[in-house]
């Protein structure tokens, strides 16, 4: 319930702040149009051109923001799907937006060329991503850079990591699943350094996907196994 | 005479825009798209009225309304919010906020805040200076 209000909080915030500037140049419109009349002139073309230009573009965005709600919305209608993890980690920087920028950190979601998709639950995935960012950010301070990396599963030697992880040896062969890790840069301000994560409800969505996770404070970085 | 007022807000259309409203409205309109920015400028302290975004990145509006009321108590602060809380707003209050208008808000009540922002700066100065001569007519170096 609490992501789900922070989502929305999230995202209402940002539709506000829309609907300010599509206010404040209609009223601006309304200024130009009242002058107009008073002095008994045309209203300048390219004063509309311009408003009109601005409420067009604040309209689009609109669109996107609720777009991504509606995305979030329907992440619970299934208890498991087939999960892109590229297009589920690009939803999750687009919906943290605002968390994100409330913290001057910035979010990189790096993905491989070939889709990445798990037997999950979107919501779960989700949310344990959400409250990963959430620790991230609350231990790192102001202005840290993060970066999401997704890859499929491999198997090595009896291992299973990411394609290419440095230290490991051998052929890596893919296997089915997906291998998300997130790791960070602190900003200027270092708050406690390490993310107090995950917690017990944390542990519970984790059980839920069935997934594995790996948290390095030292390399500044965790790891997510899906199946 | 115009007021003259400093908008701070992260969303540089918005700020930009409201600004044009405000210069319409015969007021002399400075804007900023960060606290920190807003804070650098050294004629901070001539503004009637500094009205701010609640939530910005960086530093936020209470954290900017801290360090304005800390540069100079008379300086005005009237704050925006996408989402007004009543703790939030509260607090603003108490750390000396004139008032928290939601957004969007109305330009006509921003206009009427702005000049009771003017006027109270006024009033606060002159009794400051007046504060200021007693000081010296009643000391004995006069």
């Amino acid at each position: 319930m609490r992501f789900c209000g922070e989502v929305s909080a999230a995202v209402s915030h940002e539709i506000k702040n829309v609907l300010a500037i599509i206010k404040e140049t209609a009223g601006l419109l309304g200024d130009h149009a009242a002058r107009a009349l008073a002095e008994e002139q045309q209203l300048p073309p390219e004063q509309v051109r311009e408003a009109t230009g601005a409420i067009d573009r604040q309209v689009r965005r609109a669109d996107g923001i609720v777009r991504r709600l509606n995305r979030f919305a329907h992440s619970v209608d299934r208890e498991s799907e087939g999960v892109e993890l590229g297009e589920s980690c690009r939803l999750l920087a687009e919906l943290a937006t605002r968390l994100l920028a409330g913290r001057s950190a910035t979010l990189q979601v790096v993905v491989p060329e070939q889709e990445v998709t798990v037997q999950a639950s979107r919501f779960r995935l989700l949310h344990f991503l959400w409250r990963g960012l959430e620790s991230v950010l609350a231990a790192t301070g102001p202005g840290a850079r993060l970066q999401l990396v997704v890859s499929a599963r491999c198997e090595t030697a009896g291992t299973a990591d990411a394609p290419g992880t440095p230290g490991i040896h051998g052929a890596a062969k893919t296997v089915p699943g997906g291998h998300l890790e997130l790791s960070w840069q602190a900003g200027e301000v270092v708050g406690s350094g390490a993310p107090e994560f995950p917690g017990p409800a944390e542990l519970e969505l984790l059980a839920q996907l069935a997934a594995e996770f790996e948290l390095n404070p030292e390399e500044q970085r965790f790891v997510l196994l899906l199946p | 005479m115009a007021e003259k007022i400093l908008l701070i807000d992260d969303e540089a259309e918005f700020v930009e825009t409201l600004a044009a409203r405000m210069r319409s409205r015969q007021m002399e309109v400075s804007t900023a798209t960060s606290a920190a920015e807003a804070l650098q400028r050294e004629d901070v302290d001539s503004y009637d009225a500094i009205v701010l975004d609640l939530q910005m990145p960086g530093m936020d509006g209470l954290a900017a309304l801290e360090e304005i009321k800390k540069r100079n108590p008379q300086l005005q602060v009237i704050l925006l919010t996408g989402k007004a809380t009543v703790e939030k707003g509260v607090q603003a209050m108490k750390m000396g906020a004139m008032d928290l208008l939601e957004k969007p808000a109305d330009i006509e009540e921003l206009t009427r805040k702005i000049k009771e922002a003017g006027d109270r700066k006024m009033v606060l100065v002159t009794a400051a200076s007046e504060k200021q001569v007693k000081e010296i007519i009643g000391s004995k170096a006069w």
